[in-house]
């Protein structure tokens, strides 16, 4: 949403490309966008339903054989304590500030082109922050007591939580940020649910989202309130973006291990998070958008200016490596110098250390020729590798840095098991059937935002002239 | 006494139905509303609405959530159950932020969402409203503007907003 | 019987033997066994009421594994269960008692500490010689056997179980027939052991059969320490060395410092004097494999064990002993004359030794030099040999076998330890033991020999039984029960016995005899006496009496000249005894299979050791398995490169390989014993070809180097002056700069802090092992170790340094360091770990849910992490072994070492009882240390020792610069090379 028209808003510098081609009428709008849900179930998405489905159930299978058998099912040992589990977790939470990115903080700047792909984002985020939430849970040794005993209850042994641990700050800022996410999701969506009831023929369908639709009917005295409160909701949800990763960094930053003990982490991994966000949102929008026909509303402007957004956050994040490198080589610290100097670049997982800089450094780099940028193919391949990078990077900072610490005595290497293997595809695969699901019966373009973006784009133009 | 009925009115452009709506307010009907797919520019003035109170909403519950982070952590760690914990002092520590503001910020989401369900009285799939077909446009192209009158009051007030303009009239059968 | 009155026990202070006597301990043990007894179910009803649900379980475990055994064992002393239990005693109270463990034929005294009546540690005897308080790997590990469930049980002949009493009937029978020739056609083949008892018996069975023979073997011998003395002295006599005076030892192949009898003695006496001023040692080492000795030594001298003996006569040349000077390389010379000039610098004051794998000549040329430098009677003394008859040697093997296929023995009695497995190479002995009508087989296990026996016997473990034994130097120690036998077994003295037809007396009776009639005592008086010496654990005025002895130059000089000296090139095969398994006798133990070798920390493991170097020569790369063969014999064996290995020699440990003897002991490593000829140590010619497959080693520690980090650190002797004088320590001690307002421990009662002194650690892991078995540590087995989840809690890091053909060593002992500002304890979400006010880093194990997040922010990596249920099902029996007052933890939980927080609490409550301040708390690492390396106590007595250690000029706090204030002080190593070799 965008505040009251009344607030001018600047006339669109780059009017041949526009938000929306053509001049469509709400009711085009309206027809062309609820199509996917509408329309006949494609095979090809009956298929990859299919497959999704069944790399979930690698991940059920993964995860019991953990809870049954315990964590020496996974590759974990000392000094490696943590792995593939938290990689997982902090690469799946990045990804999904990406989508709060988008609906909220550009919603702020009143940037209008995140308008037709602000709900993809959003479905985006709740997906993956549900994959996410799982791993903190199931990465402990006793999931059973840990379920519990990481909230503030009073418990029988009359101890509290420690709140001096960042896994502790780690369970507040994910749940919170689940919540949050989800309201603004489905507060978002109310309108669009409305619309689907009203435009169902079914009955079914009309009274299963006129359930979720709540019983909203447009009304100008809800608009005024729900205005506000969305705007409000993006407001905080901002800070709250950008609180969420810095507390996850903590999770290193706070730590004494060479490769942790960075204080550059927070800035670095949010923007880390933003990078391998919009990567993954041109992921799924391309494909999508191929195969609902939604080119008129996400346009390659959309594209374009993601890949912009991905120059500029792998700058900062190769700006987070070169600091970190020039630190450990500044401090004089020699824990730090060997693992920056001797661990990263030729250690035992240099092949990883060097993809991390090649996707996430050197990829990006081709963004500055517009080219690149409208070259669909190329951003989508790129968007895949740069995924791959940030990936990597967390290896990187978790595993590396953990198999060689301070007494040499101790370092020991780290090699994913087959369980390993099946939750990483198993949760890749999880999170594709939700958001697969979501594309068949969710709205998955903002159908109200875009009639009133479409309307205010033809009333400019009306209207130029007194705006001139 | 005689029971309110509402009647819907449909009007093709935003001009045409503020006209019919300040033409009803000036015909001393008060209780009107419009029903469009998005939010109109300018609709707050015409119908007069007060300020929303969802902010302070939002304010007062961040608040809360704010201030009852702090005693948790404090009562929690430093009171009820005080440990030596890594010879970390137990005094207000750098430590209790994270937990502070994502308190706030829970409680301020959360609070704006339900205080949203309060104002509008949701969840309420069912609203008479929904009986008149035609009405199904109001979500979807059509710009509506609904009047509630005194029943013996409905076909001057239909005719009155056929004069306005409205493409259609419509009135809303009685609950139920 | 004397009555039951209740007398003060041998507490939890083991050096304050208390008054009761052994009768009432023995009874009180046996009355808990026999309720754990089917046999005495009516007597459970005896059992003390207050006992607690706890040690009521756990008998309930017990019987259901000794269900049914009570059938047939040798007769007991009468049991009488408590009718009022004794005030001091109460349910998981522990209770130690004295006893001794031979090993190799000498014993070395312990106190067993029981709780509930079942042995759960094992102490060193500070009253025993060879003890002097500490203990060794292979005594903690002997406890893990007395529970192992897969021991032998019953007597068995051709399959069919025999009681004890038809076992009796049938030894009547054979008996009989065998006096009919005077046991022309009997033959005895027994493990040495300097037990009077034993040795008495014999001679009454040599009575009985003339014409009987009796063989001692047993695959590692001492003959030519005994053949060196026989040249050199023209009679066989023990050389006792004594470092407490020595100030320059020459090691020619002797690890003195593990395994050797004596080594427990030897290491405090050494480590002693590691302590930098006037009267610090100086070790020279000449050796081919690095040895535990060899790590410790200030020069060490690589080179083929058959040219040790060159590099011996060198020396001897330049101090005079012999003549013509042997064919040196130049390094190796100059290092022999640096040597000698040291050794007579130190006339009276110096040592040389000569290690069980030299030539008796050497051995005579040692005690040559030594009675040239006038060592004699300061550092070496020389007594009658204490094993005498019961002396193994190499030989009587293959002599046997002659016997058996000459179809001379029906009858074979073996108690000597499998000489199926170790026979020498080529001596199929198994095959020849089927050949005897009569083969009885006495082990405490199901092994390679037994399935070839005819008969087979369990064998009681020393813990079970009664008995005696004698140290180095002749101390004798009596060996008591501390708990029945687990199984139905037998022990030695009663097998023996059933041959005089007196088996059924019962082995105490025979001991108590024995010494009834040696010490002379009227009857009525000895019973005090006895019981003075089973609670003291030594028996006074036993010990050999030292003897003067003249050498004989000549006969010194000619034995050299006859000594063989190694051909030019070639490689050479050294045989060494495991550091875990020994001669292989360890293989059941999975404590000791996971014990990382000292020095190439392999675990689960043996390999074929060689320097990198011989490597490249033979185009062989580490972790290759390579075909090792000695003309027509060979093995399929993994190389492994050592550093610090002498060129041109490989050396493979002994004791792996097993085809046999439990789950834990089948094919793990290398069985070398093929390659090995009767006593042979070094063999020349071997072939190394690499073959295909690469083998994966189970390493404890992967890294050796300390990447120029400052951890474990040395200093020279004469460069720790300028040190210690620059203060070159005080930025790694004392408080660092931190923003936190310190937490005030000064004030406390008690502030509890350890001492590592690198000076004196050796290396030798005793305090690993005495860790597992106090603190109730899961062993994990090869994989997981492969995977880096070993559960040791203390760990010894070794660390090389120099060049990799020939490095400097050290060794440093990391255990929790208890840090005052751990960062194991703020990253923790649920308060798993927390600080007492005492300053102990305490692990709640049942709040834990296992993020792992604590080790992972812990510089030290001592934390260990439960990853499975390491334990899926514990027979009934090991639940004996468990350490009631310590936690047995599950999959899914953190675990780490605690400062043995029982013991504090254990002596907490009995100080609150006697109303007085805790005393002295040793954790169970200390008390095995033989080193007095590790020093434990309160920080807040300034008497107390830790806290001068911890004053001390030497004291460093390791990776200080973290902030983490450890509670754990480390003293830096001072190494004294010789300033000519420098």
């Amino acid at each position: 949403m965008t505040p009251p028209a009344t607030a001018a808003v600047p006339a669109d510098p780059l009017a041949p490309m526009p938000l929306i081609a053509g001049h469509p009428s709400d009711a085009q709008l309206n027809t062309e966008l609820l199509a996917p849900i509408f329309g006949p179930t494609p095979q090809a998405w009956k298929m990859m339903v299919g497959m999704a489905a069944m790399g979930t159930g690698l991940l059920f299978l993964g995860l019991t054989v953990t809870i049954a058998r315990g964590i020496g099912m996974w590759g974990n040992n000392q000094p490696v304590g943590w792995a593939y589990d938290i990689i997982n977790f902090v690469w799946w939470i990045g990804i999904g500030h990406a989508g709060t990115l988008i609906s909220a903080i550009l919603l702020l700047f009143q940037q209008k082109w995140r308008t037709s792909i602000n709900r993809f984002a959003e479905a985006m985020t709740i997906f993956a922050v549900m994959q996410a939430a799982m791993f903190p849970l199931v990465h402990t040794g006793r999931p059973w007591f840990a379920i519990y005993w990481l909230f503030p209850y009073p418990s029988t042994m009359g101890v509290w939580p420690n709140f001096k641990s960042p896994l502790i700050w780690d369970v507040f800022a994910v749940s919170t940020y689940f919540t949050i996410s989800l309201l603004f999701w489905y507060l978002g969506l109310i309108p669009d649910l409305a619309t689907l009831r009203d435009t169902a023929k079914k009955k079914s369908q009309r009274i299963a989202y006129g359930i979720f639709a709540l019983g909203w009917k447009g009304s100008s005295r809800h608009w005024q309130h729900y205005r506000i409160g969305y705007l409000i909701l993006a407001g905080i949800s901002t800070p709250l973006v950008l609180s969420v990763h810095s507390i996850v960094s903590f999770d290193f930053a706070v730590s004494l291990l060479p490769g942790w003990h960075t204080t550059i982490f927070p800035p670095y991994f949010v923007a880390g998070a933003v990078f391998g966000g919009f990567a993954m949102v041109l992921t799924l929008v391309i494909p999508a958008r191929k195969a609902f026909r939604f080119e008129n509303v996400i346009t390659n402007r959309h594209l374009e200016n993601m890949a912009k957004v991905m120059l500029v956050t792998s700058m900062i994040v190769g700006y987070g490596y070169l600091m970190e490198n020039f630190i450990a080589w500044y401090c004089g610290n020699p824990y730090e110098a060997y693992l920056f100097f001797k661990t990263r670049p030729f250690g035992h997982y240099a092949a990883i250390y060097w993809i991390m800089l090649a996707c996430n450094v050197l990829v990006p780099q081709t963004f500055w020729w517009k080219k690149a940028r409208t070259n669909v193919a190329w951003l989508w391949v790129a968007s895949i590798l740069v995924g791959l990078g940030m990936w990597a990077e967390r290896f990187v900072i978790i595993v590396i840095s953990l198999s060689r610490d301070f007494l040499p005595s101790s370092w020991g290497n780290y090699a994913p098991t087959w369980v390993d293997w099946c939750i990483f595809v198993g949760t890749l695969s999880f999170f594709s059937l939700l958001f697969l699901l979501f594309l068949r019966f969710v709205p998955s373009v903002a159908v109200a935002e875009v009639k009133e973006l479409n309307h205010e784009m033809q009333h400019e133009k009306a209207h130029a002239g007194e705006h001139a | 006494m005689s029971a309110t009925r509402v009647i819907l009115g449909q009007y093709p452009t935003v001009d045409s139905l503020y006209g019919a709506a300040r033409a009803m307010q000036a015909a001393g009907h008060s209780a009107l509303d419009f029903h469009s797919p998005y939010p109109l520019p300018g609709s707050d003035e015409v119908l007069r609405l007060k300020r929303s109170p969802v902010p302070f909403i939002a304010g007062a519950a961040a608040f809360v959530g704010v201030v009852s982070a702090v005693l948790m952590q404090w009562w929690m760690n430093d009171i009820d159950y005080p440990l030596n914990v890594a010879n970390r002092s137990v005094v207000p520590t750098p430590t209790w932020m994270p937990v502070t503001f994502e308190l706030g910020v829970l409680l301020a989401g959360t609070s704006i969402f339900f205080g949203l369900m309060a104002l509008f009285r949701f969840p309420k799939p069912y609203d008479p409203l929904f009986e008149v077909e035609a009405f199904r446009s109001a979500t979807i192209d059509a710009l509506w503007l609904s009047v509630s009158v005194k029943a013996d009051q409905v076909p001057s007030v239909s005719d009155e907003l056929r004069k306005l303009g409205a493409a259609q009239v419509e009135l809303v059968p009685e609950e139920a | 019987m004397p009555s039951m009155k209740s007398l003060p026990v041998i507490q939890d202070e083991p050096r304050a033997p208390g008054h009761r006597s052994l009768w009432q301990s023995v009874e009180e043990l046996e009355a808990r066994a026999a309720v754990s007894r089917g046999e005495f179910a009516a007597g459970a009803a005896e059992v003390p009421p207050e006992l607690s649900r706890r040690s009521f379980m756990q008998i309930l475990g017990a019987s259901a594994a000794l269900g049914g055994l009570a059938a047939c064992q040798p007769p007991r002393e009468k049991i009488v269960p408590f009718v009022h239990e004794p005030p001091e005693d109460r349910p998981g109270k522990r209770f130690h008692y004295a006893t001794a463990l031979s090993f190799d034929g000498y014993a070395t005294g312990l106190l067993v500490g029981a709780a509930d009546g079942r042995p759960v540690k094992v102490e060193g005897n500070p009253a025993h010689p060879a003890s002097l308080g500490a203990s060794s790997t292979w005594e903690q590990g002997a406890l893990l056997d007395l529970y192992d469930p897969e021991r032998a049980r019953g007597i068995w002949r051709k399959g069919q179980p025999l009681s004890w009493r038809g076992f009796l009937a049938e030894i009547q029978q054979l008996a009989k027939v065998h006096d009919a020739d005077g046991g022309a056609r009997l033959a005895f083949l027994l493990a040495p052991d300097a037990s009077p008892t034993q040795a008495d018996l014999l001679r009454r069975i040599q009575a009985r059969f003339p014409k009987a023979r009796f063989h001692a073997w047993a695959p590692i011998t001492e003959e030519n320490a005994a053949e060196g003395a026989r040249i050199a002295f023209g009679r066989p006599l023990d050389a006792r060395p004594s470092l407490d005076a020595a100030r320059a030892i020459l090691s020619l192949d002797a690890d003195f410092l593990s395994g050797h009898g004596e080594s427990l003695r030897l290491t405090r006496e050494f480590a002693r004097h590691r302590e930098p001023g006037a009267g610090m040692n100086r070790l020279y080492v000449a050796e081919p494999a690095m040895s535990l000795t060899g790590a410790n030594a200030d020069h060490r001298f690589r080179m083929r064990g058959t040219e040790v003996a060159s590099f011996a006569r060198a020396v001897a040349v330049k101090l005079g002993v012999v003549p013509i000077a042997p064919a040196l390389s130049p390094e190796l010379a100059l290092a022999a004359k640096a040597v000698a000039a040291d050794l007579s610098a130190n006339r009276g004051r110096s040592l040389v030794l000569a290690g069980a794998r030299q030539p008796p000549a050497v051995h005579a040329l040692a005690h040559a030099m030594n009675a040239a430098l006038g060592n004699v009677g300061v550092t070496v003394t020389y007594s009658r040999p204490v094993l005498g008859e019961a002396a193994p040697s190499a030989a009587s093997l293959p002599a046997l076998a002659k016997e058996i296929q000459a179809g001379k023995v029906d009858t074979l009695v073996i108690t000597a330890w499998n000489p199926a497995h170790a026979a020498p190479a080529g001596l199929d002995f198994g095959a020849l033991l089927a050949k005897v009508p009569n083969a009885v087989y006495h082990s405490i296990r199901e092994d390679e020999t037994s399935r070839r026996c005819s008969w087979r016997v369990a064998a009681s473990h020393p813990f079970e039984s009664w008995g005696d034994g004698r140290s180095r130097g002749g101390v004798a120690s009596l060996v008591q029960p501390l708990i029945a036998p687990l199984y139905e077994s037998v022990s030695t003295i009663d097998l023996l016995a059933s041959f005089l037809g007196q088996g059924d007396r019962g082995a105490m009776q025979h001991v108590k005899a024995y010494w009834m009639a040696r010490s002379a005592i009227d009857p009525a008086f000895f019973e005090p006496q006895w019981e003075r010496w089973l609670r003291q654990g030594v028996v006074p005025g036993t010990a050999e009496a030292s003897e003067t002895a003249l050498v004989d130059v000549a006969a010194v000089a000619s034995s050299l000249g006859r000594l063989s000296l190694p051909k030019g090139d070639g490689v050479e095969l050294a045989f060494a005894p495991s550091y875990g398994l020994f001669d292989g006798r360890f293989g059941t133990n999975a404590w000791l299979q996971e014990l990382p070798d000292p020095i190439t920390k392999v675990s689960w493991d043996n390999a074929a050791y060689l320097s990198e170097a011989t490597a490249k020569r033979l185009g062989v790369a580490d972790g290759q398995v390579a075909t090792l063969a000695l003309g027509n014999r060979s093995v399929q064996a993994p190389l492994k490169v050592m550093p610090g290995h002498a060129d041109d020699a490989v050396t493979l440990a002994l004791g792996y390989g097993r085809s046999d003897g439990s789950a834990v002991s089948k094919g793990v490593g290398v069985d070398a014993y093929p390659l090995r000829d009767a006593g042979a140590w070094f063999a020349p010619g071997l072939s190394v070809k690499a073959g295909k497959g690469k083998h994966k080693f189970a390493i404890a520690q992967g890294h050796f180097g300390m990447e120029g980090r400052p951890l474990a650190l040395d200093f020279t002797s004469e460069k720790w002056g300028h040190a210690e004088g620059g203060g070159e320590l005080e930025h790694l001690r004392g408080m660092p700069a931190t923003l936190q307002v310190p937490v005030d421990y000064s004030k406390q009662e008690y502030s509890w802090g350890m001492s590592v002194d690198l000076s004196r650690c050796t290396g030798c892991n005793g305090c690993v092992i005495a860790c597992q078995e106090e603190n109730n540590i899961a062993t994990v087995g090869k994989e997981q170790v492969a995977k880096g989840r070993i559960m040791h809690w203390i760990r010894t890091d070794r660390y090389f340094s120099g060049p990799a053909a020939d490095p400097e060593t050290i060794t440093q002992p990391v255990m929790c360091q208890q840090c005052e500002t751990a960062p194991c304890e703020y990253v923790c979400p649920v308060n798993a770990t927390v600080h007492s006010e005492e300053g102990l880093n305490e692990m709640v194990y049942n709040r834990c849910v296992g993020t792992r997040y604590c080790s992972n922010n812990c510089p030290y990596k001592v934390r260990r992490f439960n990853f499975l249920n390491w334990r899926p099902e514990v027979p009934n029996v090991q639940t004996l072994l468990f350490n009631p007052d310590v936690t047995v933890r599950s999959r899914g939980v953190m675990e780490k070492c605690t400062y043995c927080v029982q013991r504090i609490e254990g002596a907490r409550i009995d100080a609150r009882a006697g109303g007085k301040k805790i005393g002295f708390v040793q954790t169970a690492c200390q008390q095995a240390c033989p080193a007095e390396a590790i020093v434990f106590g309160n920080l807040n007595d300034p008497q107390s020792r830790v806290r001068k250690l911890h004053d001390d000029a030497r004291r460093y706090d390791l990776l200080h610069e973290l902030g983490t204030r450890p509670r754990t002080a480390y003293l830096v190593k001072i190494r004294n090379p010789n300033p000519e070799l420098a």
